[in-house]
């Protein structure tokens, strides 16, 4: 018997601490200082910095030593990739060599002759994303404590984004034609139904929504983008994500990949909230396991989010990848052994009038207040 | 030693064994699997679940107390949470030393990938391609041409330079080469050599593959240093050393495949042992891996329609919930729809056909346990597609994880971890009769008999089918089967019939006695609605409801 709890799958009037990881940043903020979703807080780097090495003395065939002497261009230029940067004259051929990578030539090693191109990446503008005060600053982060409403979620693909919300959707199992995605989704986060095909994030991408949120989104709808690579990039973009994704925004699905309805209290949710602003936020951003939807709020006080204590008569929803939908809690967290050598904490839970064991971790509370 | 504890680490299981002398006999008492690579869970519900305490401030107790609690061994067998990466450059092109690198690299439960020297577009290319992999291991192979070496080792050292935190390169090539590489970038990297002109080629391959394991050995030996464990062993080396044994010891021809993290396969016989192992490929967070076959691989084996589409979000959702449960049988279908594709790619890479399917033992490893009994019997006869040359092929769990821990029990007492695999380490699922051949569709292909105590069971059983025979818990079985004309049992000349009687009397099994009369090789048909109520009817043949196959 335990009084294990879990966070609720939606929580109103609650704190965060939302945490933006920096490359490389100039800040814009002070600690103390109130932000609003659109306030930059530094001008970053986007994306590590990418170095490649051409082998230079060895590909000229030269002592590293002499390397510097064939060189076209002087250290710290710009070049493009596919650029000649040195050149040896070999009685009446000439033998190049060519950078990989656009980037500056930063150093070249006079005992390796290794040249170094270094890929200084794009610098942007990094927005709070939510309303609130900033409370710490560092090196590398800026951390805004947030009031707002929560949603989880199952997985966001690609960046964090922030936005007014807009319902498209009218039912938690509609899937819009491309057509709907249309002016009114410029800079908005989208509640775009059970799912989006590949045209309809083609069009997305073309009207310039700032995030996307589904119940579930299909591999499927990725092929025209990934090809046939898809299962690799997505896997990579599953545990990594910074790995690249082929949209300027994210994609939060709630539930998982296929053709997933939304679950209804989320729908609910954001219904009620369309036109605020919300933010599409990474779990690595929240300090949870999942990622979230978070609606800014301006009130000042909020109550922690905290676990819900898994009691008989719950409402839960069930993050079952074949199945998942809305349950009823019929007991306390116990630990299952089925088979039994395997031990998990679990519950038992009814809908559609049967009973069935579910492990703790896919049970979400339905919580309307925290 | 009176008992041992074993810690079985993978990436989303963890196991607690708990081995202890019973009446003086080395024997299980229990296991505990936790999901996830949670240790100190692992631990807490051991305890609770064996009523012994194993740790005293957060050490392992040792040895044994009089109550029981603690262990006199404790040993840890896996892999490291992540699969190292080996990279393998193949320097002049040599086909005997590829495929020594190969099969070196494919044993040695690292994450492989190939840089063929020649293919790379330049120098510079070669240092990127290695900067980007940074892999944790090097494998160089190739001939004695100096100056195709000469490039590709000055590539390596410039990649070395401050890039990644390489652990060791190993050089296969002459004595001359090996000196070479020393030279060059023998200050930079821990190297070894092994020259394939003076050593036979399976040497090389046990002497690289060793190497590799025992880093891998030491990776986990490095997640874990906080327990004070007393030996650490990689998966691998444990499991072969546990089939090595029997194989010694009753002369079996075993499949074996494991998908603790990533997919292993070993076969196993008296004049050798294959290992293969492929990283990135199982049922969790490997699973979009699985993609590589082709979704319509995996199709093929679904006894319900299931569009490619669909099996990918199947195996997306896998990777993104990285959970083992598969409570629902349709879930439970299509892991092991996944799992049969995953053998047969596996296999087709394995022993040379004819060895390959000739298997008097197929052992599933202990995450196909989870399966219901007839399915993970489907994984062994469609993925390995045995063709026993006496006719009769035993599938059998390792549902406790005992062939690791055994494996790895027997580095610190190899008559105890003997004794205990051959008491408990496997459960037997079925023994099956496998019908070769070819007969009309329908057509009766053997008949028999089998007796156990005094119940006599006649059957006949038609071409293309599967036939389970129960028999009594706690007893054996006396079976006949009599080929019709023209069909072979096993490997057997057609119409020679086969019986086990007397000494030769059929153990319990889960499932009982199968006669697997679909023939040799498997044919499944090519049209899908077909194909797939042939699957149907070959669950249904096991016993599997119908209202479960949508």
């Amino acid at each position: 018997m335990s009084a294990l709890g879990r966070l609720p799958l939606v929580a109103q009037d609650v704190e965060c601490l939302v945490r933006h990881r920096l490359a490389a940043p100039e800040l814009r903020v002070a600690v103390g200082q109130l932000v609003e979703p659109e306030t930059i807080l530094a001008m970053a780097a986007d994306g590590l910095p990418r170095s490649a090495r051409i082998a230079l003395a060895a590909e000229l065939g030269v002592p590293p030593a002499d390397a510097a002497r064939y060189l076209v261009r002087a250290l710290g230029e710009r070049v493009e990739a596919g650029e000649v940067v040195a050149v040896r004259r070999r009685g009446l051929r000439s033998q190049e060599v060519t950078s990989p990578i656009a980037g500056r030539l930063a150093t070249l090693d006079a005992e390796t002759g290794l040249l170094t191109v270094v890929t200084d990446p794009p610098r942007r503008a990094v927005p709070a994303l939510v309303a609130g005060e900033v409370r710490s600053v560092a090196d590398d982060a800026v951390t805004i404590r947030a009031i707002g409403d929560l949603l989880l979620g199952a997985s966001l693909l690609g960046r964090e984004s922030a936005g007014p919300l807009i319902v498209l959707a009218d039912r938690p199992d509609r899937e819009l034609p491309a057509e709907e995605f249309d002016e009114r989704c410029r800079g908005a986060i989208v509640l775009a139904g059970m799912t989006v095909s590949s045209a309809a994030l083609r069009r997305l991408h073309d009207v310039g929504a700032a995030g996307v949120i589904v119940g579930g989104l299909s591999t499927h709808a990725l092929e025209p983008f990934w090809g046939s690579t898809t299962p690799t990039r997505l896997q990579r973009a599953l545990v990594d994500p910074s790995a690249d994704w082929p949209f300027p925004f994210g994609v939060l699905m709630l539930e998982g990949f296929g053709r997933l309805p939304v679950p209804e209290p989320a729908f609910d949710f954001l219904a009620e909230r369309t036109g605020r602003w919300v933010a599409l936020l990474s779990s690595a951003s929240l300090g949870l396991d999942r990622p979230a939807c978070f609606v800014s709020s301006r009130g000042l006080q909020g109550q922690p989010l905290q676990p819900i204590e898994l009691v008989p008569g719950a409402v839960v929803h069930l993050r079952l990848p074949a199945r998942p939908g809305l349950g009823r809690l019929v007991s306390v967290p116990f630990v299952a052994r089925q088979p039994d050598s395997l031990a998990f904490r679990a519950v038992w839970v009814e809908r559609d009038g049967n009973r069935e064991i579910v492990p703790v971790d896919l049970v979400d509370p339905v919580a309307a207040d925290a | 030693m009176h008992s041992a504890v074993a810690i079985s680490c993978n990436q989303g299981m963890t196991r607690i064994v708990l081995a202890d002398r019973v009446e003086g006999e080395p024997r299980l008492l229990r296991t505990v699997a936790v999901p996830g690579r949670d240790v100190e869970t692992g631990l807490a519900f051991a305890e609770e679940r064996f009523g012994r305490r194993l740790l005293a401030e957060e050490r392992p107790i040792r040895p044994r107390g009089l109550l029981g609690d603690g262990a006199d061994a404790w040993i840890a067998v896996g892999s490291p949470a992540s699969v190292p990466l080996l990279a393998v450059l193949a320097i002049a092109p040599d086909p005997l030393l590829t495929d020594l690198a190969k099969r070196a690299a494919e044993a040695a439960m690292v994450e492989t990938h190939w840089i063929e020297a020649t293919q790379v577009a330049s120098l510079t290319a070669l240092v990127q391609q290695l900067v980007e992999l940074r892999p944790r291991f090097l494998l160089l192979t190739g001939g004695s041409d100096e100056s195709a070496w000469q490039s590709a080792i000055v590539a390596v050292s410039n990649a070395l330079g401050d890039a990644f935190d390489l652990e060791v390169g190993i050089v296969i090539a002459p004595e001359a080469i090996q000196q070479l590489v020393a030279k060059t970038i023998g200050d930079q990297v821990e190297l070894m050599g092994v020259d394939p002109t003076t050593s036979q080629p399976a040497e090389v391959v046990r002497a690289v593959t060793s190497e590799f394991r025992s880093r891998v050995a030491t990776l986990l030996s490095a997640e874990l240093k906080a327990l004070e464990l007393d030996r650490f062993v990689d998966r691998a080396t444990a499991l072969e050393r546990a089939l090595a044994f029997l194989v010694r010891r009753a002369d079996q021809r075993v499949a074996l495949v494991d998908l603790e993290q990533g997919m292993l396969g070993i076969w196993a016989r008296s004049e050798g042992m294959l290992t293969l192992y492929r990283a990135g490929r199982d049922l969790e967070q490997g699973a979009l891996g699985l993609a590589a076959l082709g979704p319509e691989t995996i199709a093929r084996w679904l006894p319900f329609p299931m569009t490619e589409e669909d099996i990918l979000d199947w195996l997306a959702n896998r990777v993104m919930t990285a959970s083992p449960f598969l409570f629902e049988w349709r879930d439970q279908l299509i892991a092991t729809a996944a799992v049969r594709a995953l053998v047969q790619d596996l296999a087709s890479a394995g022993p040379p056909s004819g060895m390959r399917e000739d298997l008097t033992l197929v052992v599933l490893g202990p995450r196909l346990a989870w399966l219901s009994a007839e399915l993970a019997l489907l994984c062994a006869l469609d993925g390995f597609a045995p063709l026993p040359a006496g006719g009769l092929v035993s599938v059998a769990l390792d549902e406790a994880d005992l062939l690791a821990t055994c494996g790895a029990l027997a580095e610190i007492d190899p008559g105890y971890a003997a004794t205990l695999l051959e008491r408990d380490a496997l459960f037997p699922l079925a023994h099956v009769i496998v019908v070769a051949g070819d007969a009309m569709e329908g057509a009766i292909a053997v008949r028999g008999e089998v007796r156990a105590g005094d119940l006599v069971h006649r059957f006949a059983v038609p071409w293309g089918s599967l036939h389970v025979l129960p028999f009594p818990s706690g007893r054996s079985a006396e079976l006949l089967v009599e080929p019709e004309a023209g069909i072979r049992i096993g490997s057997l000349e057609p119409g020679v019939a086969i019986e086990f009687a007397g000494e030769a009397a059929l153990g319990w099994t889960r499932l009982g006695i199968v006669i697997d009369a679909r023939g040799r090789p498997l044919r499944l048909p090519d049209d899908p609605p077909v194909r797939a109520r042939r699957i149907r009817s070959w669950l249904a043949d096991l016993g599997v409801a119908e209202g479960v196959m949508r």
